[in-house]
């Protein structure tokens, strides 16, 4: 089913199964390849990879739009068939995610929650609880970040450096993970949490000078160079600027010795 | 109308070398005798003279005499995009606002083609008498650039003394003095690296090296080079290609007695 992905807004595809939320990314090949299925061939050789998503995820940015925030207002709550209802033109297997398991759970964990009775539980988005939550993913992550070898191999480049280097390498590389699942905005916040202070020395330190630095420099001498070079002289060769310097003198000009042609 | 296809555009390219380094702007006189262009340095004391003839080219077509002012530095540059081997052809029309160029490389069917913009140059032609010169050295083309080079580390002038015997080129300056003699020989042998000389009378001439250096630019032309002296008049140096020259005439320096 098609949703709308968290971090682009573009529509992806999801799974629901046995109440659980799937994300599937295809690894395609440009039909280059295809893959011997015991003794068949199958020619298409795109590959689907499904793997679990983190419900809360999904929910935040349709949480974040249906809430229908103002400077004025907090947003209204709404009851799960609100948030994921039919008002969804684009998207309509929206609806499906309130098959999950254990969604109210998941609401809960980022929303403001008021049941007037127990068949009508309603939410709103709590900015204070989002940043909560998702500084708690943080730290999990943070804390099992050593058994993941791929995340391990992503900071491979501190192996030499100070501890304190180290960790906030580690902090900065699972931010990056979580912000891939986040909108611009959230994670801008998100990162607005955590300063590498010891990261940004040894980048300072080793970094080449930006590309804008290049582009000042390159910008005085466009600016500069054609007005004096123009003022200056006409375009003369290499040679014909050493004959300028060598001295005539004593030498009569060829007019003299040749005669003009009529 | 000209059409002028060119077996070898190395050569092209070495004329340019050597005329590019003398002057800036320059009309190409192409007419049915072949493509000529004359013109005189900044200072006026040197005059180049360059004949490309029609046999040269195959095939080669001008209906009308053409007239095609070259910015001869942006020419070379364009030429820079041949390679050696290239088959290049020129072509212009009547109006003679662009020459466009064409590339041609056999070995892998790449045809490159170009234009540039011509100029209105106004040139005053200079009738170059046929003179009975003095003397004339016949010698190694590498030969007179070497000495040339090799003079102009001690003077901004050499003395060339030219006698039955051999030709002296002669400098002096403040770190010192130097002085390079070639003795007549008919090195049959050697035909190359033979310096000949016709001799009417001894001449002594003082001439600028810097320009006689410059001159040496058209050495990858030809292996021969012909220098022709006469007192009191330019000295011409001529570089003989298959089919055409390349003539370079120095005024002397006069009342410099070294």
């Amino acid at each position: 089913m098609l949703l709308p992905s968290p971090s682009s807004g573009l529509p992806a595809r999801y799974v629901i199964q046995d109440g659980g939320l799937y994300e599937m990314q295809m690894v395609d090949s440009e039909g280059l390849r295809s893959w011997f299925v015991g003794d068949t061939i199958q020619s298409d050789g795109a590959l689907f990879l499904i793997t679990p998503f983190d419900p809360v995820f999904m929910l935040i940015p349709i949480l974040d739009t249906m809430r229908q925030k103002t400077p004025t207002s907090e947003g209204k709550f709404l009851m799960l068939e609100g948030i994921f209802g039919s008002s969804n033109d684009q998207y309509p297997s929206m609806r499906h995610l309130t098959n999950l398991k254990n969604i109210d759970g998941y609401l809960a964990l980022v929303c403001e929650v008021r049941d007037s009775s127990p068949s009508m539980k309603t939410f709103r988005l709590d900015d204070d609880r989002v940043m909560g939550w998702l500084k708690k993913k943080m730290d999990v992550l943070v804390s099992k970040f050593g058994t993941i070898p791929a995340l391990v191999d992503s900071i491979a480049y501190t192996e030499s450096l100070p501890e304190a280097c180290r960790s906030e390498a580690i902090t900065q590389s699972v931010l990056r993970l979580i912000s891939a699942n986040l909108s611009d905005s959230w994670a801008t916040r998100l990162s607005a949490n955590y300063q590498f202070p010891e990261l940004d020395k040894l980048e300072s330190r080793t970094q080449l000078p930006s590309m804008s630095e290049f582009g000042k420099r390159s910008g005085m001498d466009l600016d500069d160079e054609p007005k004096t070079k123009e003022v200056k002289k006409p375009k003369m060769s290499v040679g014909q600027r050493k004959l300028a310097k060598a001295s005539t003198a004593g030498m009569k000009p060829m007019t003299s010795f040749f005669a003009k042609k009529a | 109308m000209l059409e002028a296809r060119l077996q070898t555009g190395a050569l092209l390219k070495k004329v340019l070398e050597a005329i590019k380094e003398l002057i800036t702007d320059a009309n190409f006189d192409c007419s049915d005798n072949g493509i000529a262009l004359q013109a005189m340095d900044n200072s006026h004391v040197a005059l180049v003279a360059l004949l490309l003839r029609h046999d040269g080219f195959e095939p080669y077509r001008c209906d009308r005499s053409l007239a095609l002012g070259v910015n001869l530095v942006s020419l070379s540059k364009i030429l820079r995009c041949a390679g050696n081997d290239d088959i290049i052809t020129l072509k212009a029309d009547d109006t003679a606002d662009v020459l466009s160029l064409t590339f041609e490389n056999t070995d892998n069917d790449r045809i490159s083609e170009y234009e540039l913009k011509l100029m209105d140059i106004d040139s005053e032609h200079l009738g170059i008498p046929d003179t009975t010169y003095e003397a004339v050295v016949q010698m190694s083309s590498a030969e007179f650039a070497r000495i040339c080079k090799d003079l102009q580390v001690l003077s901004d002038s050499v003395q060339i003394d030219v006698t039955k015997e051999g030709v002296k080129f002669a400098a002096k300056g403040e770190l010192g003095s130097g002085a390079v003699t070639l003795k007549q020989n008919g090195n049959v042998d050697k035909e190359e690296e033979a310096t000949l000389i016709e001799l009417q009378q001894n001449v002594s001439l003082n001439f600028s090296l810097k320009y006689l250096v410059n001159f040496t630019k058209a050495t990858p032309l030809a292996s021969r080079v012909s220098l022709s002296m006469s007192s009191e008049v330019p000295l011409l140096v001529e570089y003989k290609m298959e089919a055409g020259y390349i003539r370079y005439y120095l005024a002397p320096k006069i009342g410099e007695d070294n």
